[in-house]
């Protein structure tokens, strides 16, 4: 029960800080100069030296994001691999 | 599957898979990437196996080889992506634009990935066609 409180405790702590973060943006209609788009399609051809942009913002300037995305294709793969293989779905619908 | 089917299939599944690896290596010129390119290579191969069977069909490449390669690109992915994004000094891309060989992370990304999607669906129309 302890362990428990400590844990619920910890996850209120960094849900509330991650909160604050909401604080940081800019105002409704004030993003004149904040925008990031600008600088991709100004620079990508400098830094990432690709004729591409959109591929160039995909794996280069957010790979995180695509990462992510590759993540969630290995999972159905996962997915369907336990599934067929380790008979999950043969439940009482079959 | 009929005469038809098959003869179809045997002359365009070597182009099929010619279009999917050149999308996926010319990623970083051309509209695509790794996951179209990827699709279309998966799009052959399944062409095989309903034409000719799953038997010939992993004749190509085996169910449990493509699960070794999909989880060894996937740390790749994962390897490259954290180096690219915590060296991106040390990273000056060479070569001249529009060249092959040109955006070097963004086209290695894309051959891992595109390696990576092509084995991931590979092995979910295996398993689904076998079940």
């Amino acid at each position: 029960m302890m362990k428990r409180n400590i844990v619920v405790g910890v996850c209120m702590v960094m849900i509330f800080s991650f909160m604050l973060y909401v604080f940081m943006f800019p105002g409704f209609g004030e993003w004149d100069n904040k925008s990031v788009a600008e600088h991709y399609i100004q620079n990508s051809l400098k830094e990432t030296n690709s004729a591409n942009v959109v591929g160039s913002i995909v794996w280069d300037f957010r790979s995180f994001d695509t990462l992510g995305e590759e993540t969630v294709l290995f999972t159905a793969a996962m997915g369907i691999f336990s599934l067929v293989m380790f008979g999950l779905g043969k439940g009482e619908g079959k | 599957m009929d005469v038809i089917v098959k003869t179809t299939v045997k002359g365009l599944f070597p182009f099929i898979l010619l279009f999917g690896v050149y999308i996926i290596l010319h990623g970083h010129l051309t509209p695509g990437g790794s996951f179209p390119g990827g699709t279309m290579v998966v799009v052959g191969i399944t062409l095989v196996a309903l034409a000719f069977g799953l038997r010939k069909a992993e004749r190509i490449i085996k169910e449990e080889t493509a699960h070794i390669i999909e989880g060894t690109m996937a740390s790749f992915l994962i390897f490259l992506v954290i180096f690219e994004t915590f060296f991106r000094s040390v990273l000056t891309p060479s070569g001249t634009i529009f060249n092959l060989w040109s955006a070097q992370q963004v086209l290695l990304l894309n051959v891992f990935g595109g390696i990576m999607v092509t084995m991931a669906l590979t092995v979910i129309v295996f398993l689904l066609i076998k079940e």
